[in-house]
């Protein structure tokens, strides 16, 4: 499993889990997730089941131009 | 003209600022805070990153998210596919479905990938974004754009982050008169004389970000930037007077004392 480019030591069963795991509370605002390049709706993170192979991007806005 | 009686309109919606401005690069929140305000700006970028996952979580959005409209860009993106989930994570995140298109051709200089760029709006109008293309000076691709569903076209007056103001007036102008979509001048701006002569030239708004954020005094250079922004707009609409080669004395000629 590979989260934001890095190798995840332990795979994680859910979204949920895997944020839960970075300290990222379900209610934190402004976030997104995508499993394998498509995105994962906030509501659906209980519910989507991660594999060892899965790719995730976890993102937020920051400064920009 | 007040600004109120002469909005920018932009996928159906109204603003009383013509200039829209960058979040990156100031050297405090404060002086963003403080340089955002002056601007009088409505819509300011914000770009999409990884989330770092060993802590320091302040959030940008939060801080910026209820004074001012968010619109996120697909900055640092290279093909259609990174630009196209960028713009979906962008929407999921910040509950917008604008989008500041940006894929990049090339590394030194910024560019942007055209053949990309007409891509990736088209999906993202199907898929029901509000899409605003950085895009070349050039009034085909601008055209083209606008064809394939693009709300805005946002030209670049010289490379991004140059400073380098308005390197092809000409065609700058010739893309505000011949676009059916509003042309927002971006990247480029050094200074407040640059975002007037955008505004000039027939530009709809201008976006600027590090022309504020790197100058001496963000604050201050954000009020100059919307004086420009509002006197170019004052004097595209009143229609300056044509360039002669000869004097053209302004006093009456007759009557001269002594004649």
């Amino acid at each position: 499993m590979k989260v934001n480019g890095a190798i995840e030591p332990e795979p994680a069963a859910t979204v949920a889990a895997l944020l839960e795991r970075h300290g990222i509370a379900a209610w934190t605002k402004f976030v997104a997730v995508a499993v394998n390049g498509v995105v994962v709706r906030r509501d659906a993170w209980e519910t989507t089941a991660l594999g060892p192979d899965d790719e995730i991007e976890i993102i937020r806005p920051l400064e920009g131009g | 003209m007040a600004p109120s009686s002469d909005p920018l309109r932009l996928a159906g919606e109204s603003f009383a600022s013509r200039l829209l401005v960058g979040s990156a690069g100031y050297p405090n929140q404060q002086v963003l805070l403080d340089a955002l305000e002056t601007s009088g700006a409505e819509i300011v970028t914000v770009s999409i990153r990884r989330m770092r996952l060993d802590g320091g979580r302040e959030s940008l959005a939060e801080l910026l998210g209820s004074r001012w409209r968010l619109l996120p860009n697909t900055a640092g993106c290279a093909t259609v596919r990174d630009a196209v989930l960028t713009a979906e994570l962008a929407r999921e995140a910040l509950g917008t479905s604008w989008i500041k298109l940006e894929i990049i051709g090339d590394r030194e200089t910024l560019y942007p990938d055209v053949e990309q760029l007409l891509a990736a709006t088209e999906t993202l109008v199907r898929e029901g974004f509000v899409v605003l293309p950085y895009c070349n000076d050039d009034l085909v691709t601008c055209l083209k754009l606008a064809d394939r569903g693009a709300a805005a076209v946002m030209p670049l007056g010289s490379p991004i982050g140059s400073g380098g103001g308005i390197a092809n007036p000409s065609a700058i102008e010739r893309i505000a008169a011949r676009s059916s979509v509003p042309v927002i001048l971006d990247a480029g701006i050094g200074t407040a004389s640059d975002a007037a002569l955008a505004m000039e030239l027939g530009c709809a708004a201008v976006l600027t970000n590090t022309a504020i954020a790197k100058a001496g005094n963000p604050p201050l250079m954000a009020r100059a930037m919307r004086a420009a922004v509002e006197a170019g707009r004052a004097a595209h609409l009143a229609g300056r007077i044509p360039k002669r080669n000869h004097a053209e004395p302004s006093s009456p000629q007759l009557g001269l004392v002594g004649a």
